[in-house]
């Protein structure tokens, strides 16, 4: 778990750094901007890594992941699922939750602290769909670790505001992968019924919610 | 959502998950399984217990006073832009030093090489 935090909060503080870097092109209306956006997200994020290692050391001592597996194999089915549950959760967010999810959309910027803004009461939903998902699963402790980096990572790199190259070899990773730009579309208010997927984009071409179009050109 | 698509999925899914958790479940007899209780404290000191507390104490510490200077900056990023850029930045420094904190006992004081901790290996 130590390796796992030193790596998230290593690259959050990259992704700061870098961002810090290109700060001087920025007005100072954009800074002033930029500042009170990163404050509440990082509020957010401070908030809801309390209520992520509480419950999760809970859970971890309530004994539940005793008998688990070690498979690797396993484990990449385990990732497949928890991904295809977070589509679903994500598409009734938007149907039923907005209330809660909006907190998530009602940022006036996108960069990577967006994938921080997130209301606490999905960061408790989240937290008991790993629970759940992993119990029933039998799936290592060790495992359930690396499936929350994976996608704590992933939801740092899909809300970068970076360029993607448009090379054949990442349009056809897009196929598999949510990238940023693919996240992105999913962001504008014009298209807010589509791109679903957390981790595999393949989900929104299968239940055809797939931004249909050219690919998002960021400024 | 096509609703025939995502039923025949959650069938697959549940299939094949309980197919797996039966082989898991075998594999698991077999080997003992793997158990979180493994990682026991008992052979950590009362002191060293307690300043790990400590540490953990500290680092909750550090995140409410992280949350506070957010906020003051976030009230002031608007009207005094230098002043919310150094009550932003002092947060950081108070976040990561939450983090830090946070892990430090599990590296030093509940150890077993720590001093005053007993060393099972040394049996």
């Amino acid at each position: 778990m130590t390796y796992f935090l030193v790596v998230e909060v290593a690259l959050l503080f990259t992704l700061i750094v870098a961002k810090i870097a290109l700060f001087p092109r920025l007005s100072l209306a954009e800074k002033s901007k930029l500042l009170e956006r990163w404050s509440l997200n990082f509020s957010f994020e401070i908030i809801n890594r309390l209520l992520a290692f509480s419950l999760g050391t809970l859970a971890l001592h309530s004994g539940t992941f005793e008998q688990a597996s070690t498979s690797g194999f396993y484990f990449l089915f385990y990732i497949l699922v928890l991904d295809f549950i977070f589509y679903c959760r994500h598409r009734i967010y938007h149907r039923w939750f907005w209330a809660f999810h909006c907190t998530h959309h009602s940022d006036t910027g996108y960069d990577f602290t967006l994938s921080l803004r997130i209301h606490p009461f999905e960061t408790l939903v989240q937290i008991g769909i790993f629970i759940l998902v992993s119990s029933q699963m039998h799936i290592n402790h060790w495992h359930m670790f690396l499936a929350a980096h994976i996608f704590t990572m992933q939801a740092l790199v899909s809300h970068l505001d970076y360029r993607i190259p448009n090379t054949l070899l990442l349009r056809n990773l897009k196929r598999i992968f949510v990238l940023s730009d693919t996240h992105r579309f999913h962001h504008d208010d014009e298209n807010p019924n589509c791109n679903f997927g957390f981790l595999f984009s393949f989900w929104d071409t299968f239940f055809g919610t797939a931004a249909k179009g050219a690919r998002y050109e960021l400024n | 959502m096509n609703s025939t698509k995502l039923i025949l999925l959650s069938i697959f899914f549940f299939v094949f998950s309980a197919w797996a958790n039966e082989k898991v479940s075998d594999m698991s007899n077999m080997t003992g399984g793997d158990s979180v209780t493994d990682q026991s404290e008992f052979a950590i000191s009362n002191i060293n217990r307690t300043l790990a507390k400590a540490f953990h104490m500290f680092a909750f510490a550090d995140c409410i006073a992280a949350l506070v200077l957010f906020f003051i900056a976030r009230r002031n990023a608007k009207t005094n832009y230098t002043k919310a850029k150094k009550f932003f930045l002092i947060g950081l420094v108070c976040f990561v030093s939450a983090i830090i904190f946070f892990l430090l006992p599990k590296l030093l004081f509940l150890s077993p090489t720590f001093p005053g901790n007993f060393d099972m290996r040394a049996t």
